[in-house]
């Protein structure tokens, strides 16, 4: 008899308590997931021409090449993963990630993004830096807060990560600015000094 | 959106949403692996917590 409904039991003894649990409807996840298998520099490690492998032989680099993309596979099982409960479980998430010209999850993900802000400068970052945002379970408002008051650097430009392919902590960083503007310009639809009124509203 | 509940930020470089959630008088908490800057407020392995709930389980209050 055990035998029957093992199968059935199976999901709940196998999947046990996680954070999720203590996270309701009423609640928002923000997830600022890991993108460092995902980035353009990390697509260009998947490369015999990789800088990073000139004096390795071929067989080296396949190795190091192979790892990498065995690496990205579970960084991209995961968010695929995280989306999945959220959407399953009625939680609201917003998950967010780069979006250059190369960027992995282009290409090759379970949903598109919601939208893309292609200039987070406007709204009182440093960086331009296109980036995705995926809205599960939610929708996004529709504010416009222009805050272009720093200037404006490169990523390139950034301190390199500490190992070949990973992102540094400084190519990384999020203004304040930039966060309050986001939240109330996509979040919260809240209006604050320097929010564009609109015509149409 | 309405926000009744909390919002909780997952991995590295959420504690700069988390403040400014707070500052908007939000609940907000930070999950992340690791505590470089001593404020994280969960040091959690969130790939273990995906894998988990991926798997089943309990579900959502």
């Amino acid at each position: 008899m055990l035998l029957t409904f093992l199968p059935r039991l199976k999901p709940h003894i196998w999947g046990g308590q996680s954070v999720f649990d203590s996270i309701s409807c009423e609640d928002l996840i923000m997830a600022f997931f890991p993108c460092v298998y995902f980035s353009c520099l990390s697509q260009m490690s998947i490369s015999w021409e990789y800088h990073n492998y000139v004096n390795m032989t071929t067989k080296e680099a396949t190795d190091m090449i192979l790892e990498r993309s065995k690496n990205r596979e579970y960084f991209f099982g995961l968010a695929a993963k995280m989306l999945c409960v959220a959407k399953e479980r009625g939680l609201r998430l917003i998950m967010e990630n780069p979006w250059s010209m190369q960027h992995f999850l282009k290409s090759n993900f379970v949903v598109a993004p919601t939208f893309i802000d292609k200039d987070r400068s406007l709204r009182g970052d440093i960086y331009k830096k296109p980036t995705a945002y995926w809205f599960i379970n939610c929708n996004r408002t529709n504010g416009l807060t222009i805050q272009k008051d720093k200037s404006v650097k490169r990523i390139v430009d950034q301190a390199h990560g500490a190992h070949a392919g990973l992102c540094s902590e400084e190519r990384s960083m999020i203004e304040p600015d930039y966060a309050r503007n986001f939240i109330c310009d996509f979040i919260l639809g809240k209006e604050q000094i320097g929010t564009q009124l609109s015509m149409f509203e | 959106m309405e926000i009744n509940g909390k919002v909780h930020c997952f991995f590295e470089q959420s504690g700069t949403f988390k403040n400014e959630f707070i500052k908007l008088g939000i609940p907000a908490e930070d999950y992340d692996i690791q505590n470089n800057f001593g404020q994280t407020d969960h040091v959690i392995d969130l790939f273990a917590e995906i894998e988990t709930a991926y798997m089943g389980g309990a579900k959502c209050l």
